[in-house]
Formats: structure tokens, sequence, C-alpha cells
């Protein structure tokens, strides 16, 4: 569905430093991913997305999106696929029915479907009854979502949204998350852009992490949590009752333990990231006829992952 | 064979550049739509047009009552075009177009534009025709109330027909340049501010330091003649000389404004010695084009590059 090679982005200013916003970047987005695009703020997300969106040209390098080149064909791009940006720039004076037959206008909809279709829009991401109201009167929330409904006026095939939840509360967060796998079960391909970890952790099933304007991984989540896995400790903490020194002896010379501590009735394992040892230790606990009232394995999450993957920069 | 696949490739090619010639169009009227909405229900629109018919139907009314001896319908029409429209025509284009990039910088919105199927030169375009037609509209009424307003004192005598076109399509023409001009320093400036500032700087320019481009020009152009040494009254008695006329070609209020050999020449179709008729015509055109390829140039390469 995406497929960039090379991209890259330099912006020339008179009289100063060219900055390198996107540095050669490559990877692919499947058809039905749900793909998240992870970096610090100032990774090069936004610059990327521009170009995909065939919005900014690239200064070298290609991309296709839809099928389409971004630079040959950046209106079949356009056509193909729909976009909610991180800042919500309305037209505030319109009200949100006109905004979103505005631009549908552009897809060239038939004038008795594009007011249908801003109704049933409006009515998928929960602004019905507020339909009539102009797009200035919103609150953040409600912004966020008339801009998920005017990415997806002309049907597309492909979703590209950057920072889609950024500023709005739990609540609001989790409707969004929600909207999104609703959109996917649809068909939707999406793409989704993000500095928030357990967002992208969440939602998506294949991520690329972009530092300093360079992709350092493009993995699915799985894999990537395997890779790591070898790389960082994980963690068992066991309550449980009757635990002794020679309990905790014992299970240090488990292969793959690292460190045992005994803290206030709770036992914190270290153990090697990429061995599952919890079995082991459990069935040892249950010989020594120790009596376990919680066990909570910690494994390594995105944000380890994400830590580890840009350390020292 | 070969021949017959480079005809096919051709014309695909030719039908590809059709589509999207088509599809730009398409794109630009509906941004073209929303913007003249925009600007025919702004206030400001209501206010500046209220001053401006005002000030040219009092102006029309002064120039017949209060004449030495009896004018013709296409001298008042000359004097409200060289007086009126390219004075105040300008000032209401860039006061009503100055925002029409920069608000959208602003606001965030051009990203959400620009990620429509259209380019940037058809966004341009749209925007330009959008403001153009809704500043043109209300002054085009006007002006044919004013005429009405100028037979009606006059007699009932109606100005000649190509008179008449002539001072519309000059209106339109003047107008719409200015607008052009708005929109490269609204494309090339950083806020609204700084984009209405440049546009009256602009107007200031062509409008009144123009004066001082002649009157510089005169001086450097060779040996001083008497002439008075106050420097308005200078400027004034070179400026009716009409050696200078040829210079007004160069401003794009010129051929109706600034100079009323020029102005009343074009209009009556004698212009003063030393200027073939085409060439204030060819003055305003190339203003027009050239700002017009200019702003949509400027547009493409500067925004979001």
């Amino acid at each position: 569905m995406i497929r960039t090679h090379g991209l890259t982005k330099v912006f020339h200013s008179f009289g100063s430093k060219d900055v390198v916003a996107v540095d050669h970047i490559d990877f692919d987005v499947e058809r039905g991913d749900i793909f998240g695009f992870l970096g610090p703020n100032g990774a090069g997300k936004t610059t990327t997305i521009r170009m995909l969106t065939a919005i900014l040209s690239p200064t070298s390098g290609t991309a296709t999106v839809a099928g389409y080149d971004i630079i040959k064909e950046p209106m079949k791009v356009k056509q193909n696929m729909g976009f909610m940006p991180e800042t919500l720039g309305f037209y505030d004076e319109m009200r949100a029915i006109d905004l979103l037959e505005f631009y549908a206008k552009f897809y060239k909809i038939p004038r008795s479907e594009r007011r249908k279709r801003a109704k049933e829009l409006l009515r998928l991401v929960g602004l019905s009854k507020v339909a009539y109201r102009r797009a200035g009167a919103y609150s953040h929330g409600m912004r966020k979502r008339l801009a998920l409904a005017q990415a997806i006026i002309n049907e597309p095939e492909l979703l590209i949204l950057d920072e889609p939840t950024g500023g709005l509360d739990p609540q609001g967060t989790q409707n969004f998350r929600e909207m999104i796998h609703d959109l996917h079960k649809r068909g939707i391909t999406i793409f989704l852009s993000s500095h928030i970890l357990p967002e992208i952790q969440q939602i998506c099933n294949k991520v690329c992490i972009l530092n300093k304007s360079k992709v350092v991984v493009v993995d699915t989540i799985d894999n990537l949590t395997k890779t790591i896995r070898s790389k960082v400790e994980a963690h068992i903490v066991i309550e449980a009752n009757m635990l002794n020194d020679e309990v905790l002896e014992e299970i240090r010379k488990i292969d793959g333990v690292l460190d045992v501590e005994l803290d206030n009735g709770k036992i914190d394992i270290v153990t090697r990231g990429d061995m599952d040892i919890s079995p082991d230790i459990n069935s040892l606990l249950v010989n020594k006829g120790v009596r376990v009232r919680t066990i909570q394995t910690q494994e390594p999450d995105l944000e380890e992952i994400f830590l580890s993957l840009t350390k020292g920069d | 064979m070969e021949k017959a696949i480079d005809a096919r490739k051709r014309a695909s090619k030719r039908t590809s550049i059709f589509e999207k010639l088509k599809n730009d169009l398409w794109g630009a009227m509906v941004v073209a739509e929303r913007e003249f909405y925009a600007s025919l229900t702004n206030v400001r629109m209501f206010i500046i047009v209220v001053l401006f018919g005002l000030s040219m139907l009092l102006y029309s009314y002064y120039d017949i009552e209060y004449a030495w001896f009896e004018r013709t319908p296409e001298e008042v029409l000359a004097h409200v075009a060289g007086y009126i429209i390219v004075s105040i025509g300008p000032l209401i284009a860039i006061i009503l177009s100055f925002d029409s990039v920069t608000k959208e910088k602003s606001g965030k919105s051009l990203d959400l534009l620009l990620s429509r199927p259209l380019s940037k030169r058809a966004v341009a375009f749209g925007k330009f025709l959008g403001v153009t037609t809704a500043v043109a509209l209300p002054i085009m009424i006007l002006a044919l109330v004013d005429i009405f307003c100028i037979s009606a004192l006059l007699n009932w005598q109606f100005p000649s027909l190509n008179v008449f076109i002539g001072f519309l399509a000059f209106t339109i023409l003047l107008i719409c340049t200015y607008a052009l001009l708005q929109l490269i320093i609204s494309t090339i400036a950083k806020t609204s501010g700084t984009a209405i500032l440049s546009g009256i700087g602009l107007w200031l320019f062509f409008n009144l330091l123009w004066l001082l481009v002649i009157y510089i020009t005169y001086i450097i152009s060779g040996p001083m003649e008497d002439i008075p040494s106050d420097p308005m009254l200078a400027i004034m008695y070179i400026i009716q000389s009409g050696k200078f006329d040829y210079l007004m070609l160069f401003n794009p209020g010129g051929f109706m404004g600034g100079s009323f050999n020029l102005n009343i020449g074009m209009l009556t179709g004698s212009t003063p010695s030393g200027i073939p008729m085409w060439a204030p015509m060819a003055s305003i055109i190339l203003w027009f084009i050239l700002s017009f390829i200019i702003a949509i140039e400027v547009f493409n390469r500067k925004v979001n590059a």
C-alpha cells in the first residue's frame, strides 16, 4: 500500500545550513496493516507524511502510495487516500456538515450523495447532534472527530493519521482508538504516526521507528519484542508465604536468572528477556511448599524497545 | 508497429494532461466558490463597498455640478477612473485579499486543502478567482449605478459604447492585477499584519511615490527647464507637461490614472503624442499577465516548500 525507497527531504534556507528532515528512508506498508510510525518529536514523521500525501515533493528518492507514484501521479495518490493532519485547521466560519460537503466536492461526489455521506460520517464519529454547528465552536475532541470524518469522505483505501489522539483525554483517546479499529475492520489500511508508545503498541501490528531523520527499525511488534528480549531484562514479581533463604538460593540456580531480591514478602526476580523461566520457578516453589499468592511477569514493552534502539542518541 | 505504440503513448499522455487540467479546473472552481462566499459575506467587504460606492457617486456629482464648463459623460467617467477607481479600487482589492494565504497559513488549513486532488497552482488560481469575483462584482454593480446617475445628471446623455466597455473592462483588470499582487505578498508574508502593511506600501508606492519616480526621471533625463521651485508644484508642472506620460505605462494603474492625458486619451481614443494607442492597453494586459504568472508560481514554490 505504501512503499518508500530512499525517500529524502532536505530543506534549503538562504543564509543558513541545509536541514535534512528525512534521510533515505525505506519501508513497506502492506494492505490491511495498521502501521505505526513512531519517533520522537522532530524525527521527521510529519515531513514524511507530507511527502506521502503528495503535499510536499521529496528532494530525492521515491514512494508509491496506493500503487501510485507520489511524484508522477500525485492526484491519483490524493484520490485514493485520506489524511488527518496533526494540526486541525478548518474554515471555522463553516458548519461541520458544510465543511464535509466542501471537501467532498473535490472528489466529484454527486451533489445528492454529498450531503448523505456527510451526515453518515458525522453519525459515525458521533457528531450528528452538532452537525449544523460552526466548526469554530467545536471542542478539541470534536475537531479531532471532524478531522477523521473529512479524512474518509472519499472512501479511501488508505488512511494516514498524524498524531490522531494528541491532546485528547483518556476517554476521548479510547473512543478514537475504537473508531480506528472500526475503520480497519472495514478494510482500510491505517498508517498512524505517533510519539505515544503505548498507543502504537495497542493499535498497530507493524511499526517503523524513526530517529534523527532515519529509520531505525521496521518490523512487527511481536518480532521487535522477541528481538529485543535478548538484549533487555525481564522481571518476575512473586508474592508468597513461607519464603526463606533456601528458596531464594534455589531460584538463583535456575538457568536464566540474573538476580533475586526479597522485599516485604515479594521476590523480584530479574531474568534474561529471551528466556521464559516462569514455569520453572513456579514448579520449584510448589515443590518447596511455598504458597504463591500472585505472580506477575513484566516483559519488555515498546517503550523499552524504543529506548534501547535509540539509546545514546 | 513502433510508430503505433508511440502514437498510443502520445495519445495517452495527451489524455492524462487533459484529465489533469480538467481535475485542476474543477478543484480551482471549488476553492473559488468558497473564497467567493467567504469574501462576499465578510463584514469588511460591506463597509468598504458602501464607502467606495458613496465616494464614486459623490465625486461624479461634484465633477458635474461644480465644473467650469459642461462635462460629457466620457469626461466624467475618465475623472472617476482617474481619481476614484485608480486610487480606491486597488485599496479594496488589497484590503479584501490581504489574508487569502496568510489566514490559511496561520489557521493551518492549507494542509487539508493541499491533500485534496488538485495542484497548488489550482489552489492559487481558485483563490484569485474567488477573491476577484467577490471584489469585482459589487464594484461593477456600483460602477453601473454610477454611470446611470452620471447620465441622469447630464440630461440622459449616455457614454459611448467603447468608453462604457473600456471603463468596466479596465476597472476589472486593475482590480484583478492588484488582487494578484496582493496574493503574491500574502504567499510570501509570514503574518496577515505583514501582508496588509506590504500591500498598503505597494499601493502608496504606485499612487503617491510614483510622482517621485516621475520627478527623479525628469531630473536625471536632461537639463532642467524653468520649473517652479516648490517640489509639489514642480511635480504637477512636469505631469501636466505630458512629457513623462510614458512612465505611467510602468504603473499598474497608470493607464487610467495619474496622467489625465493618458487617461482621457485612452477612453476617448486619442493617446498623447509619442504614445501609440496599443501601449496603454498592452501595459495593463502585461501587468495582469505577469502578476498572474508570478502569483501562481510563487504560490506553487513557496507554500509548504
